[in-house]
């Protein structure tokens, strides 16, 4: 089997501040979070050969960052890809390495959503029978309800699973200096919070954000040259299904298909057979706290319904066994749709290097492989990425 | 003090606990004298020593306030007669009446008994009509008044378990749309609040066990945020000089915010036919016109 471990490796990536940057147009994000990758890398603009930039709303065309960054005559690529276009840019641009085309690449992903227009995630095309009246709260509370009574969980033992999901990741955002959502919440503010669709209250639902995110990849046998600790590509895996959750009268809302065989194909290529055991860190794409909780049983580190028992055994904290979303993940660090997918691997990078962005945030633990899922759409009809990152063996 | 309502005589049903008492607490700082009654001790339930309203009373009084407490009960003509003689004997007139004093139990309607049902039509509906009554033949004479009667979103919602409480709610609803036009050319306005407050009514131990049963922490939250003293302070808009305009209305009155109910309004879609209807004809025309698009709120359950 062909796998993409070893062949690429990222050497410098960067992150703006996310939040409703009012201040700050998309120019100025792609600017800061570029800026940062080239230095982290050592870097110049002239040293890229090629690269991919991820947006859903914010702009068409490669001269999106070609504009800003001065970008002269080299091939950009805009990827689209719902909420899993940021690390869609990764993907695309690592096949383009590992086939040999070429050397040093970037990837930014970016989204403008505050002062354009939008409250809330953008509607595309809708389809005009099957998508009326659908939002993405209301789907994913569709697969919540269903996983409760799967499941046995009443109600309210539900809505607490789902709260100290939300409770962990405003702790970890709280403490990282470029999320959005900067505040503690407690259990009781979680349950309490005005409901967006049951059981998802506001504090089961993700920020709506500005943000923007980059990595420059290169050849794996190259990286060396740039930094004594590039981080790997170890494994990637993209599966989409053919969107027929609701109408299949077999689906069940309570799993996630999609998300089991992309993770398979990563855990494959990166030659993991135990992911609970080997991995160390995890980044998922929590849109809503239902989907972190479903996402951990379909890549396999939790048995099927039995998630709420990690969680409420504090497995998944910054001092738990395995840590999930370390940085708030997107309900605190907040949700850029195109930059969302390329922020869960900076933090996986950074954690990799030993280098989290504050010292006392870099996990106790020594973390060689970590993992970074990022996905569009809901149960039924999902668009899950899943990559792995570790350090040169 | 305020004196807003400087030498108006107000008399407040239930106003020894929750929206009652605030209403009470409310129209006396705006300068009102205020009759307070309720039937019941402070704790609740039976009467015992230290009756709800003369805590109310004693509370207005260290204010500043004037008021004069009253026990009787709504649900009995001679007493609710009473409570408004009540005013006439300690203030020589009567301005204002509030009727607030409501109670629930809840069943439903399958199983409910005659007692459940004639206890809450007796003191939520028949408590409002004896109150309104005496008070209307006095303001009537006085050529101003201002009535304002407490009904519900139970019934706007047909809310499970309520029916008697729904029934009696929407009664008050029809009552004061009625008074309005019979007492309009008097002076007087009737109008009709559905209040949201977390009250001993509306959030019980059993309703808030239930809610936490159900996950609706949401609810629970909501309802301790919606606060009494709101309500009373719509209500003291209501009986000033400047509400000459409004009579006969419906508003929802919370924390969060006040509405006014749309009035019943002519049938917004009709079908017309020049030889009147036989089943056939219905069953062919209603599912493409007045049936078309109709949604069942309780759809039958499969499981």
């Amino acid at each position: 089997m062909w796998t993409i471990k070893d062949k690429v490796a990222i050497v410098g990536m960067g992150c703006c501040k996310f939040g409703e940057n009012w201040d700050k147009g998309a120019d100025d994000m792609i600017i800061d979070a570029t800026y940062e990758a080239y230095e982290d890398a050592g870097m110049e603009r002239k040293d890229i050969q090629a690269a991919w930039v991820g947006t859903t709303v914010s702009g068409a065309g490669g001269i999106t960052i070609a504009a800003p960054l001065k970008l002269d005559r080299i091939p950009i690529t805009h990827v689209q890809n719902f909420c899993a276009t940021g690390m869609e840019t990764i993907r695309s641009a690592s096949f383009a390495i590992a086939c040999g085309a070429y050397d040093i690449v970037l990837c930014v992903g970016y989204e403008k959503l505050k002062d354009s227009g939008l409250a809330g995630l953008p509607a595309g095309y809708i389809h005009p029978v099957l998508g009326v009246n659908v939002t993405a709260p209301g789907r994913w509370a569709m697969g919540a309800v269903r996983y409760f009574q799967a499941y046995g969980l009443s109600p309210k033992e539900g809505k607490e699973t789902l709260a100290k999901i939300s409770v962990k990741s405003h702790y970890n955002g709280a403490r990282h200096p470029k999320a959005h959502l900067r505040r503690e919440v407690t259990l009781e503010q979680v349950l309490n919070a005005p409901i967006i669709a049951w059981p998802l209250g506001l504090f089961d639902c993700c920020g709506n954000t500005d943000g923007a995110a980059a990595a420059i990849l290169t050849r794996a046998d190259m990286a060396k040259s740039f930094r004594d600790d590039p981080v790997l590509i170890k494994g990637m895996g993209l599966a989409i299904g053919p969107s027929l959750g609701k109408e299949d009268g077999a689906y069940d809302y309570i799993h996630l298909p999609e998300t089991e065989v992309a993770a398979q194909q990563a855990y494959e290529q990166a030659g993991i057979k135990n992911p609970r055991k080997e991995l160390d860190i995890l980044e998922l794409h929590d849109c809503f706290s239902i989907s972190e909780l479903m996402t951990l049983e379909a890549i396999g580190i939790c048995p099927k319904g039995k998630a709420k028992e990690d969680i409420d055994a504090g497995t998944f904290t910054l001092k738990g066994e395995l840590p999930v979303n370390a940085d708030g993940g997107l309900k605190s660090f907040g949700h850029p749709i195109g930059a969302s997918g390329v922020r869960e691997c900076y933090e996986v990078y950074k954690q990799i290097q030993g280098k989290a962005e504050l010292p006392e945030r870099q996990l106790k633990k020594e973390v060689r492989l970590g993992l970074s899922h990022n996905q569009g759409g809901h149960p039924g009809s999902l668009l899950p990425i899943v990559t792995i990152l570790g350090r040169k063996d | 003090m305020g004196t807003r309502l400087k030498d108006k005589v107000a008399a407040i049903t239930g106003a020894g606990r929750g929206i009652g008492r605030a209403e009470a607490l409310a129209l006396a700082a705006e300068g009102a004298k205020v009759v307070v009654n309720n039937r019941t001790s402070a704790k609740g339930g039976t009467p015992s020593d230290v009756p709800a309203a003369d805590e109310v009373v004693e509370e207005i009084k260290k204010a500043g306030g004037i008021a004069v407490p009253n026990y009787d009960d709504v649900s009995d003509p001679d007493g609710a007669k009473n409570i408004i003689q009540t005013a006439v004997d300690n203030f020589g007139r009567l301005d204002i009446l509030v009727n607030n004093a409501g109670i629930l139990m809840d069943a439903q309607v399958y199983k409910m008994t005659d007692e459940q049902w004639e206890k809450i039509i007796k003191v939520d509906l028949y408590g409002v009509f004896y109150t309104c009554r005496a008070a209307a033949a006095i303001m009537r004479e006085q050529r101003w008044g201002r009535i304002i009667n407490t009904s519900s979103q139970a019934g706007a919602w047909g809310r499970f378990g309520q029916g008697n409480y729904a029934a009696a709610k929407e009664g008050i609803v029809g009552l004061t749309r009625v008074m309005a036009r019979e007492l309009g050319p008097r002076g007087i306005t009737c109008n009709v609040i559905r209040p949201r407050a977390g009250t001993r009514v509306s959030l019980s131990p059993e309703t808030q066990a239930a809610w936490e049963r159900e996950g609706r922490f949401d609810y629970i939250a909501q309802s301790k945020m919606l606060k009494s003293e709101d309500v009373a302070q719509f209500i003291a808009y209501l009986c000033t000089e400047e509400t000459a305009n409004i009579n006969g209305y419906t508003f929802v009155v919370g924390t969060d915010g006040i509405g006014l109910y749309r009035e019943p309004e002519p049938p917004f879609k009709m079908i017309y036919s020049s030889q009147g209807w036989t089943l056939d004809l219905l069953l062919e025309v209603m599912p493409t016109t007045l049936a078309d698009g109709l949604v069942n709120p309780a759809p039958p359950k499969t499981t």
